[in-house]
């Protein structure tokens, strides 16, 4: 806890400051972090749980991440700049919401939001392990996604977390299984390839939700999507067009446009009416045809 | 037998192109709408598109036509004894044609149409086209769409709209293409559109 109002106290003088000017050290002071924690293999084993615990910090990504201007220390206690590190701060505790709740800067992001939806997925609700922002977002290279950014980029990245855990092999959750799980799906490679896992395992709305809902209220009717369901369906077109837009142009994009998905326009009711209105149509003019042809011939017969 | 120039060129060429766009629209678009793969989806979408723009571009030239030549007459609703051209139009369709009648309409360089083919161009071109052209075009940049329209997705509303309005120049057409061999001789019509003269014993 002691950590914790540590972190407070400099996040509130770095928002204080001029980042730019106040942050002149930055990289000086990370690298000396990164220093021995950029090394891929820097890891130790609990002594109590036998785990892994990992201490890569990838540099590369971390330079990109939504947190580059940030120092190390800026979220880890200041004591890490001794080394060997003191035993204080081994059970140093974070979480995002310390620094992200309070202030304005970071409302557009919603994290309050986010904390409430995240309490009530069921990775929080029904996992017997204790889930964390972190066990999906590593702090050292979380950054978010841009609209305009490329698509499957996006997909890529976000489903990624995902199959991080549901797809990895040797646990229960193999990729095997997932396929299996999601059978009544055609092609479930294609799917995941074009949509977000999210799409269907968290309510629809307008914006991405971290409440991922138990199988039995996951989306399953290909309707949603590949038809009229307003929210779904209008998440994702909207942003495909918009990157497409914002990538090539409005002319290229209305020819090329990728915003049609199959069956967007489907719709049982119409079709089948529509299906037999057109029946009836071809069958009256075939009727008609033959009813001239067969009237002109007894007609000419008669002359 | 006498002839009258009925077509000029570029109401021939206009009406030929529009014929091969609605052909490979409806192609193209019931194969999207009922997801077949006889061409790659992603190829689908680029001649429906393109297509699609070429019949906004041929409407314009419609139009354009309509006001600059005098092509604009044949659209303009005669209102005296509009109901009894109809109804003798739809007699003969009806019964009339089964019994030998003459034609109750007769072509001349003044009005191509009969009545109810008039009504029946007017309603597709400004009435079906402008809907089809609007929903096409909206499908084409649904950034510019509010989310929802009273409470239902608006891509929906313009999807269905563009959907109905598909299905109703499906049955135009195929009524067209039925409806022109009711002229003199099956394919008399048919001839005239090519060559632009309307041939005809009752002139
Ligand atoms: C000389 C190499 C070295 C430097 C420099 C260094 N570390 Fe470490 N760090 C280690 C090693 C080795 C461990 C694992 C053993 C331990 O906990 O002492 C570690 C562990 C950690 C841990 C994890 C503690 C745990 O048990 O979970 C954090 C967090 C950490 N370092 C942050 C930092 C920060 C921040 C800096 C820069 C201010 C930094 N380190 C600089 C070598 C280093
Ligand atoms: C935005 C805040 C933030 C910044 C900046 C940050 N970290 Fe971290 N770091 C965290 C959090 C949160 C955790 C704990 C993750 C967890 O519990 O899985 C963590 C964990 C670690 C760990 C231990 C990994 C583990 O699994 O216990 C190391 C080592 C580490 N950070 C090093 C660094 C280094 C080096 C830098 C600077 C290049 C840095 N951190 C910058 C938030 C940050
Ligand atoms: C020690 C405090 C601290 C912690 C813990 C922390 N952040 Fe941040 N975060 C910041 C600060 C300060 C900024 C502003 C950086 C900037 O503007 O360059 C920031 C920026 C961001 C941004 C916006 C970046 C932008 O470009 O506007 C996002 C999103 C974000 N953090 C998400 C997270 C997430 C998710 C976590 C948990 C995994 C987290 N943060 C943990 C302090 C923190
Ligand atoms: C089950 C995995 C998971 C967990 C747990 C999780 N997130 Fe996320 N989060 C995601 C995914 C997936 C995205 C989408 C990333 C993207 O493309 O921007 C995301 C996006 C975000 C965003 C960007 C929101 C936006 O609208 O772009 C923020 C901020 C965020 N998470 C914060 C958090 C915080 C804070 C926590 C802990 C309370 C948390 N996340 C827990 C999976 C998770
Ligand atoms: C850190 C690993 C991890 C990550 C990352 C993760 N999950 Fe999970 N997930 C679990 C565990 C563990 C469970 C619950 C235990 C179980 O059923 O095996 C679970 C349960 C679920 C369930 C409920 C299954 C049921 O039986 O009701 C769904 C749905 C789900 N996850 C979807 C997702 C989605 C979508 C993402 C990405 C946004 C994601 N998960 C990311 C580990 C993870
Ligand atoms: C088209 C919608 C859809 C997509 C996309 C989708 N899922 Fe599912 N998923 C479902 C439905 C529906 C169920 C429940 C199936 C059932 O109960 O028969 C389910 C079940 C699950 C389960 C629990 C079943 C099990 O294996 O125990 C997990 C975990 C899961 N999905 C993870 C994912 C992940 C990870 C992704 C992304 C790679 C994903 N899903 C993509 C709809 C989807
Ligand atoms: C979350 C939305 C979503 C749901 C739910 C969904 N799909 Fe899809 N589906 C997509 C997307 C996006 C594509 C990729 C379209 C593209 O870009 O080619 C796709 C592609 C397909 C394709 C392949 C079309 C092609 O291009 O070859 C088929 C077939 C399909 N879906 C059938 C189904 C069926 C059947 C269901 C229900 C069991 C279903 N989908 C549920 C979004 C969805």
């Amino acid at each position: 806890m002691k950590n914790f109002k540590y972190v407070k106290i400099i996040a509130f003088l770095i928002l204080l400051t001029n980042f730019h000017t106040g942050f002149a050290n930055t990289t000086e002071k990370t690298e000396n972090c990164l220093r021995c924690h950029s090394m891929e293999t820097l890891a130790y084993r609990d002594k109590n749980t036998g785990e892994v615990i990992n201490l890569y910090v990838n540099a590369q990504q971390y330079k990109q991440s939504n947190h580059k201007n940030l120092e190390c220390t800026t979220c880890h206690a200041a004591e890490h700049n001794e080394y060997p590190h003191p035993a204080s701060v081994k059970q140093e505790q974070l979480y995002c919401l310390d620094c992200h709740k309070e202030d304005s800067k970071f409302i557009p992001y919603r994290f309050t939001e986010i904390e409430q939806d995240f309490n009530h997925s069921v990775h929080v609700t029904e996992s017997p392990y204790k889930f964390s922002c972190f066990s999906c977002h590593n702090p050292h290279q979380f950054k978010i996604s841009q609209v305009g950014e490329d698509l499957s980029k996006i997909i890529g990245y976000d489903n990624g977390i995902c199959l991080n855990c549901h797809a990895a092999t040797g646990q229960s959750k193999s990729s095997a299984t997932l396929l299996k799980s999601h059978q009544w799906l055609p092609n479930p490679s294609l799917h995941w390839k074009h949509v977000r896992c999210v799409e269907c395992h968290t309510p629809a709305g307008e914006h991405f939700s971290h409440k991922i809902l138990p199988s039995e209220k996951s989306v399953k009717n290909c309707v949603e999507c590949h038809s009229k369901e307003a929210t779904l369906l209008t998440r994702l077109y909207k942003y495909r067009s918009q990157e497409d837009l914002q990538e090539t142009g409005w002319l290229n994009q209305a020819v090329f446009n990728r915003a049609y998905i199959v069956g967007m326009s489907r719709n049982e009711t119409i079709d089948l009416w529509s299906l037999i209105i057109l029946g009836f149509t071809i069958l009256g003019l075939l009727a008609h045809g033959l009813g001239r042809f067969f009237t002109n011939k007894i007609r000419s017969n008669k002359k | 037998m006498t002839q009258i120039y009925l077509y000029p060129i570029w109401t021939r060429l206009w009406h030929w192109t529009n014929a091969l766009l609605f052909i490979i629209l409806i192609g193209s678009g019931a194969s999207l709408h009922y997801g077949t793969d006889i061409l790659a989806f992603d190829t689908m979408i680029l001649i429906h598109n393109s297509a699609g723009i070429m019949l906004t571009i041929a409407w314009v030239i419609f139009l354009l036509g309509n006001l600059i030549t005098d092509n604009s007459k044949h659209y303009r609703i005669q209102l005296k004894g509009l109901i009894t051209r109809l109804m003798q139009q739809s007699y003969y369709y009806g019964i009339g044609i089964f019994k030998g009648d003459a034609h109750p309409f007769h072509v001349s360089a003044e009005m191509k149409f009969n009545t109810l083919q008039q009504l029946t161009y007017i309603g597709v071109m400004y009435g079906l086209m402008p809907i089809l052209i609007i929903s096409g075009l909206l499908f084409l940049f649904p950034t510019y769409l509010p989310d929802q329209f009273m409470g239902i997705g608006s891509i929906w509303i313009v999807a269905i709209t563009h959907l109905i309005i598909a299905y109703l120049m499906v049955i135009f057409i195929l009524s067209h293409i039925y409806i022109i061999t009711t002229g003199e001789t099956v394919f008399s019509n048919l001839q005239a559109m090519i060559t632009g003269w309307h041939k005809g014993k009752d002139l």
